[in-house]
């Protein structure tokens, strides 16, 4: 066991004295520079370690979202419910979502969905399908807008 | 000025030889890479490509009538050599097409050939119990154009093509009634068994590729099977449907042997190796054309299979777009796919249900050969009460070809694989960013100095996948990508799953992939009060870079070689409202051993952590660290890894995102960030996309 536990410490002391001087990301100012007295100082572009931001500012991207989707109608057999981010409409009109933009699945038999979504930041609206397999396959669609941090769709 | 009779005929004479001369075949300018397929009487001449299938007429008329059969490529004067089964005639075709008839002595009279190949100047045909010939093409050699009979031949085998070998120059073929691979003599004819390929019928053409790999054409159906004798000291007999190509009941085949099999304009799969992607695992391919494929993108065109954690969207343009799971996939009930095709065709569809890798097990078939038009469909399925519960892959090709099965060529359309998720009903799956997209976390690594904000210290994709039932998280999957590392420090990665006890945490149904190869280790961190997963204690240890810094220097550029997925289950489900949120707490920390400058005296190790700014530290961080040098972290205000001036080590961006380059401050890269940061987020939200960054400034 003191065996093992001098050979950690020589790892260590090795290591250690492998990056002793070394930087993380590598600051630039971490490093030698040429310094010449005859070139006048160049105006420095602005560096982020100079910025000041609130107190409470988390730099999330991404912000939570109430969605609320409700049928006053009874749907017929077992009902999904699918959110897209991005979509477009094709040449019949139809909405096309990018099945990779989706943000929530789930089961809408129950005829009501109340959940958190996280979104971008900038996202302004959502597609929302609804399929239901009963007796006959049926979608019932909607492009709602994301308002006030809620997305609402009564149908 | 006037010609003299003499001068004239003279002209004539040079005129006669000059057309002649511009008029006489031609032999190939090159070793050409696709197959040449003679069909019919009178024969018309195909160019087949081996990869797909794909084939198209070169000549319908070559000159003569007749079939002509027993061809081969003659690499030495570049010449096809053939036999004219009407005419009983050794024949020779150039670039044009055109036969030429040549004077063969030697060969019995009213007697045809469908069996020959060339090597070494030397025509050699076949037919059973009439024997083996072979002709001298070489007019410096003596005896050219006659033909001498090999009487030691073995004249039993029933052939109908044979191919010789590039590599050790040996014949080969397989005897249509047995499907007996046969390796013959080019010196004495004599044969012996290889082995028994599996398939029999009527082999009309075969082929070899230059890595040794045999072909075989079948009359009856068109069906291209490959034979693998790259080591013909241990070759592999089993004879694999490799493509379909056209069909007929008169066939023959040459090709330059010496040629690869060309993989231009093919669109592959992207599922794990072990559902077969790749080339070398015949690996299902589609040649591009502009007017059948999956979805609305023109399939791009790839090399070979790019097998995930690399997959086709991530290598070129996002093409696998024709197939959507509009229902979740649950075990024993039926699910909705909608489907966007171009073109008239057929589709087929697999889904791995046992979750072991391939798609040949019974049931995984689950669309056969459903004829389709150009537009968007909804197809139903039927997932079995045999499935099995987890993440895994299906597999969709769509084509003009009518059977096809989850390997193998095409001759048109596109392949798409994608992810999927097979569960129990009634369980709902909540995504961050979405299904497939990733945010980006970015790290400064020299915490606690003030870094040089490139953000590229640490560089993670990173998704989460909530499953819930009855209002409450039953399972989550971190899923992640590991895209650059900017940093001469070791870093590893964890995430902290806030308020999860880690005792809630299911150990035996803990999962946890490397590049889609599950891990042997336990990734749930000891020591913890919480929930902790740690997916490595040193990322450098997960790839292997030849650069000083991975994937941060556009001079120095490399693929993503590390993804991860964590699948943990809970034991007892948490509210929703209970749930983090995500992307919960996923964070960097300092390597154990590794050094950390100046700063440190000792390697901190583990005890070191880097997080999202105010996201608290783990059981395992040494506090005391807290809040040294430009880290004004505040414990009892809740306040972590932030400067003076709020500014952050840690950033999480919502899109897959490109990051600054090398020592490039991040307001270099991306101006709109200062009045983001300085607004608290209010302006310039969008600072993060393509559009907003400084081109040169980003990886």
């Amino acid at each position: 066991m003191i065996k093992l536990n001098l050979k950690i410490t020589l790892l260590q002391v090795t290591l250690l004295s492998l990056f002793t001087g070394c930087g993380g990301g590598g600051d630039p100012e971490s490093e030698p520079q040429e310094i010449s007295a005859s070139v006048p100082a160049e105006i420095k572009p602005p560096q982020t370690k100079n910025l000041v931001a609130p107190d409470d500012f988390e730099y999330l991207t991404m912000t939570p979202v109430e969605l609320n989707v409700e049928s006053r109608s009874a749907l017929d057999g077992r009902s999904f419910i699918s959110v897209y981010s991005e979509y477009v409409r094709n040449q019949n009109n139809d909405w096309v979502p990018d099945f990779d933009s989706r943000l929530l699945i789930a089961n809408f038999s129950p005829g009501k969905v109340k959940q958190q979504l996280m979104l971008s930041a900038n996202t302004e609206r959502v597609l929302i399908q609804i399929w239901s397999l009963g007796e006959q396959i049926e979608l019932v669609e909607h492009e709602a807008l994301v308002e006030n941090n809620s997305i609402v769709w009564a149908f | 000025m006037m010609l003299t009779g003499i001068k004239k005929r003279l002209f004539s004479l040079l005129l006669v030889v000059f057309i002649s001369e511009c008029l006489a075949e031609e032999p190939f300018e090159d070793c050409p890479s696709k197959a040449f397929l003679f069909q019919g009487n009178n024969v018309q001449i195909y160019g087949l490509n081996l990869l797909t299938g794909s084939y198209s007429v070169l000549e319908n008329y070559v000159g003569v009538d007749g079939n002509i059969n027993g061809v081969g490529f003659n690499f030495v004067d570049r010449y096809i050599y053939g036999f004219n089964t009407t005419s009983f005639s050794v024949v020779r075709i150039g670039k044009d097409f055109q036969v030429t008839e040549l004077n063969v002595t030697g060969l019995p009279s009213n007697t045809t050939f469908y069996v020959g190949d060339v090597a070494d100047n030397y025509y050699y045909i076949y037919r059973k119990n009439v024997g083996f010939y072979r002709i001298n093409l070489d007019p410096q050699r003596e005896n050219y154009l006659t033909a001498q009979r090999v009487d030691s031949a073995d004249t039993t085998l029933q052939l109908t093509d044979f191919a010789i070998h590039p590599g050790n120059g040996e014949l080969y073929a397989v005897d249509n009634r047995t499907g007996i691979l046969h390796q013959i003599s080019l010196v004495t004819g004599e044969s012996v068994e290889v082995g028994d390929t599996g398939e029999t019928g009527t082999f009309g053409a075969g082929y070899f590729d230059v890595n040794g790999f045999y072909y075989v054409s079948r009359n009856s159906d068109g069906n291209i099977f490959r034979i693998d004798l790259s080591d013909p000291e241990q070759p592999n007999v089993t004879a694999e449907l490799f493509a379909q190509g056209p069909f007929s009941s008169q066939n023959d085949g040459a090709r330059c042997a010496f040629a690869p099999i060309s993989v231009e304009n093919t669109d592959w799969g992207d599922a794990p190796t072990t559902y077969g992607t790749l080339f070398s695992d015949n690996g299902p391919r589609h040649e591009i054309t502009l007017d059948m494929y999956l979805g609305t993108a023109l399939p791009d065109g790839e090399s070979d299979g790019l097998p995930f954690a690399v997959n086709d969207d991530n290598s070129n343009q996002d093409d696998e777009d024709g197939i959507g799971f509009v229902t979740p996939i649950e075990i024993g009930l039926d699910g909705l796919i909608q489907v966007t095709v171009e073109g008239e065709g057929f589709l087929h569809g697999w889904i791995d249900w046992n979750v072991d890798g391939d798609f040949n097990d019974e049931l995984e078939n689950i669309i056969t050969s459903v004829e389709l038009t150009s537009g968007t469909h909804i197809l139903s399925y039927r997932a079995p009460i045999s499935a099995v519960a987890g993440n895994s892959w299906a597999r969709f090709r769509y084509s003009s070809a009518q059977e096809l099965t989850a390997l193998g060529g095409a001759p048109d359309g596109e392949v798409e694989d994608y992810p999927v998720t097979i569960s129990q009903p009634n369980v709902s799956y909540r995504y961050y960013p979405s299904e497939t997209g990733w945010v980006t976390l970015a790290y400064e690594d020299i915490w606690p100095s003030i870094g040089d904000y490139d953000l590229n210290d640490v560089v993670m994709n990173y998704r989460v996948v909530e499953l819930v039932r009855d209002e409450q998280v039953v399972r989550v999957d971190l899923y992640g990508r590991l895209q650059a590392l900017g940093a001469v420090y070791h870093n590893g990665f964890a995430v902290h799953l806030q308020s999860i006890a880690r005792n809630n945490i299911d150990q035996n149904r803990l999962r946890i992939l490397f590049n889609n190869e599950i891990q042997s280790f336990n990734p749930l961190e000891e020591e913890q009060s919480e929930a902790v997963l740690k997916i490595s204690d040193d990322l450098r240890q997960n790839v292997q870079t030849e650069c000083r810094f991975y994937r941060t220097e556009t001079e120095c550029s490399e693929e993503i070689e590390f993804s991860f997925e964590v699948s943990a289950n809970f034991i007892s489900p948490v509210d929703l409202i209970d749930m983090p949120k995500a992307p919960y707490n996923p964070f960097v920390f300092a390597t154990p051993y590794w050094g950390r400058g100046e700063v440190f005296t000792e390697s901190p190790g583990r005890s070191l952590e880097i997080h999202l700014a105010d996201m608290p530290p783990t059981d395992l961080a040494d506090l005391t660290l807290l809040g040294m040098l430009e880290d004004t972290s505040d414990i009892a205000n809740q306040r972590f890894y932030k400067t003076s001036g709020n500014l952050p080590w840690a950033i999480e961006v919502a899109e897959e995102w490109s990051y600054p380059l090398e020592r490039v401050d991040i307001l270099e890269a991306y101006p709109d960030f200062r009045a983001w940061v300085e607004s608290g987020g209010v302006d310039n939200q969008s600072w993060y996309l393509p559009e907003n960054a400084i081109s040169q400034k980003v990886y």
